[in-house]
């Protein structure tokens, strides 16, 4: 519970570093690649973040990414772009603190029509605003940043935060989270706020998205509210963290580096039919893997270990 | 006159039409073990509730150590040091019994987040008769087990008053034996506690004093024996004697 061990920081940084020497080694197509693919591990892994202790279900993906993306579009030509990248971050963390003050306190399944119903609202009012105030739906992004900058903004972002999951995991904001998970009624007679614990979360879960949003801008070079908001990216976004494994930091990310493949490899040759084998896609891992891949591997881990382990718990079992 | 460390004040809680405690005022002396008795549905675990911060009361006001504590949430009210056990068990099952009662701990004022944590944990452990279980998952115990986890991870909080919802309620005879005892050791060690109980024979060897609730109102006050023999009480739990 309480570990203070270096090593899950050396790995995540020894495998950051070996990653970042891609760009050098792969085309340009595989790179592409590879940005979409880090750019889901970043969101699924911030989805998780909140999603995995609280186990709310946020369909709000989308509508923080469409925010960075957004943010970009609007001041990316008239600020310097690390005061870009801290403005997409601060509406982010801004926004998801009135939704989450407005809806933390639902219960599970009226968070998640909830957040479904924003990111349709969300586009629809960015949409009225550019038609009547702007006067012009889409935009155009031309901003100097190279694929192999972005690559490397992405990697950073990805290294923060998985430091980031594993120190929260170790502190007492990631033990109450769990509690929380566990039985909030029971949380707050011991002296816990769920309310503010889950806001702070969802706040900082939703800053990494819109960061993610504003890095991922640049590759666009055009962006109208039907690309920056689509909804599609909130349910990929779920479908990698359910693979994966919610419960776990790394189970997300797995589940991102698993799909984007599938992703790629579904578009590619059933370009037509890839809303619906999402879909199949979807219901099969409810089906099958519950609680992820990760759990899957758990519980085979833990039935082989538990025989052994049975004789004994019976006999402390007797014995009192 | 012992020192007094709670006082509830004219508290008042209705639901709709239905008064669940009404106008209750009582003194809880520190050290001491207060019986809160009643028929079921006389508002003992409501009354628990008010204290508790669970429930928002409509009127009256509960004191701890002299500081208004009703209307405080109940995360502010466990951190002025009142903590609870539930009637229902609420652990949390797939935590060890160690990390079970380190959720009692963490969240206290001025706890620092440390490894000495686990190590405390064990002097808790021991006052309940668990520490040979403290590393395994809450939900491999039998259910005698998991109430002492509830009483464990209370008294993590280092409560100056413990409310045990019928603690002692569905155990077996050895089993009630061994339970007055861990809650007899508790109050030696300074706690004061309010229990709601059923069992006549635990409110007997362990309360000091009773408070009896019937239909919501206070009906009677003292040591158990003069409240289990007082004419009101005797009706409350058996009705009204047939006169001949």
């Amino acid at each position: 519970m309480i570990s203070r061990s270096p090593l899950p920081y050396i790995g995540i940084l020894a495998i950051a570093g070996m990653v970042a020497l891609l760009p050098f080694i792969v085309s340009s197509f595989q790179l592409a690649f590879a940005i979409g693919l880090l750019n889901f591990a970043v969101l699924a892994t911030a989805w998780g973040l909140f999603s995995g202790p609280t186990r709310y279900i946020s369909l709000a993906s989308v509508v923080f990414f469409g925010i960075g993306s957004y943010t970009v579009a609007v001041v990316g030509e008239v600020m310097p772009w690390p005061a870009v990248l801290a403005l997409a971050a601060l509406i982010g963390g801004g926004v998801a603190l009135v939704v989450g003050l407005a809806t933390l306190r639902l219960a599970g399944i009226y968070f998640v029509i909830f957040t479904f119903g924003l990111s349709e609202m969300v586009r629809q009012l960015v949409t009225w605003y550019e038609v009547n105030v702007t006067l012009s739906v889409g935009r155009y992004v031309f901003l100097d940043i190279s694929q192999t900058q972005i690559f490397w903004q992405l990697l950073a972002l990805l290294t923060v935060v998985m430091i980031g999951a594993v120190a929260l995991q170790r502190s007492r904001l990631g033990f109450a989270l769990r509690v929380i998970g566990g039985d909030e009624t029971m949380a707050r007679h011991f002296g816990l706020n769920p309310t503010f614990a889950k806001l702070a979360l969802f706040v900082g879960s939703s800053m990494i998205m819109a960061l993610a949003g504003a890095i991922m801008a640049p590759r666009w070079t055009y962006i109208d509210p039907a690309i920056a908001f689509n909804i599609t990216l909130s349910f990929q976004v779920v479908i990698m963290g359910l693979l994966g494994g919610m419960h776990r930091i790394y189970g997300p990310l797995l589940g991102a580096i698993l799909m984007t493949f599938l992703f790629e490899a579904l578009s590619d040759r059933f370009p037509q039919a890839f809303s619906l084998l999402l879909g199949v896609v979807f219901i099969l891992i409810v089906y099958l893997l519950p609680n992820g891949i990760v759990g899957r591997v758990e519980e085979l881990i833990a039935r082989t270990r538990r025989k052994p382990d049975n004789t004994s718990a019976g006999l402390i079992g007797e014995r009192s | 006159m012992t020192e007094m460390i709670m006082r509830l004040d004219r508290t008042r809680k209705a639901f709709g039409g239905l008064v669940a405690v009404n106008d209750v005022s009582f003194d809880l002396a520190r050290g001491e073990i207060l019986g809160l008795i009643g028929p079921n549905g006389s508002g003992k675990t409501t009354t628990m509730n008010l204290i508790s911060g669970a429930l928002r009361m409509d009127r009256g006001t509960i004191e701890l150590d002299g500081e208004v504590i009703s209307g405080l949430a109940a995360n502010r009210v466990a951190r002025k040091g009142v903590a609870r056990t539930f009637q229902l068990l609420r652990l949390i099952s797939d935590m060890t019994v160690t990390e079970n009662v380190v959720v009692g701990m963490a969240f206290r004022p001025g706890q620092p987040w440390n490894e000495e944590m686990v190590a405390r944990s064990r002097d808790y452990l021991d006052i309940v008769g668990l520490s040979d279980k403290a590393d395994w998952e809450a939900s491999k115990l039998t259910y005698i087990d998991q109430k002492r986890l509830e009483l464990a991870r209370a008294l993590a909080l280092e409560p100056k008053v413990l409310l045990l919802d019928e603690w002692l309620a569905g155990l077996n005879a050895t089993e009630l034996l061994a339970g007055i005892e861990i809650v007899r050791s508790i109050q030696k060690l300074g706690t004061t506690i309010i229990m709601v109980e059923h069992v006549m024979s635990a409110i007997h060897s362990l309360c000091d004093r009773c408070v009896v609730m019937n239909a919501g109102e206070k009906i009677a006050e003292g040591t158990p024996s003069q409240v289990l023999t007082d004419p009101l009480v005797v009706e409350a739990y058996l009705g009204e004697p047939h006169h001949a």
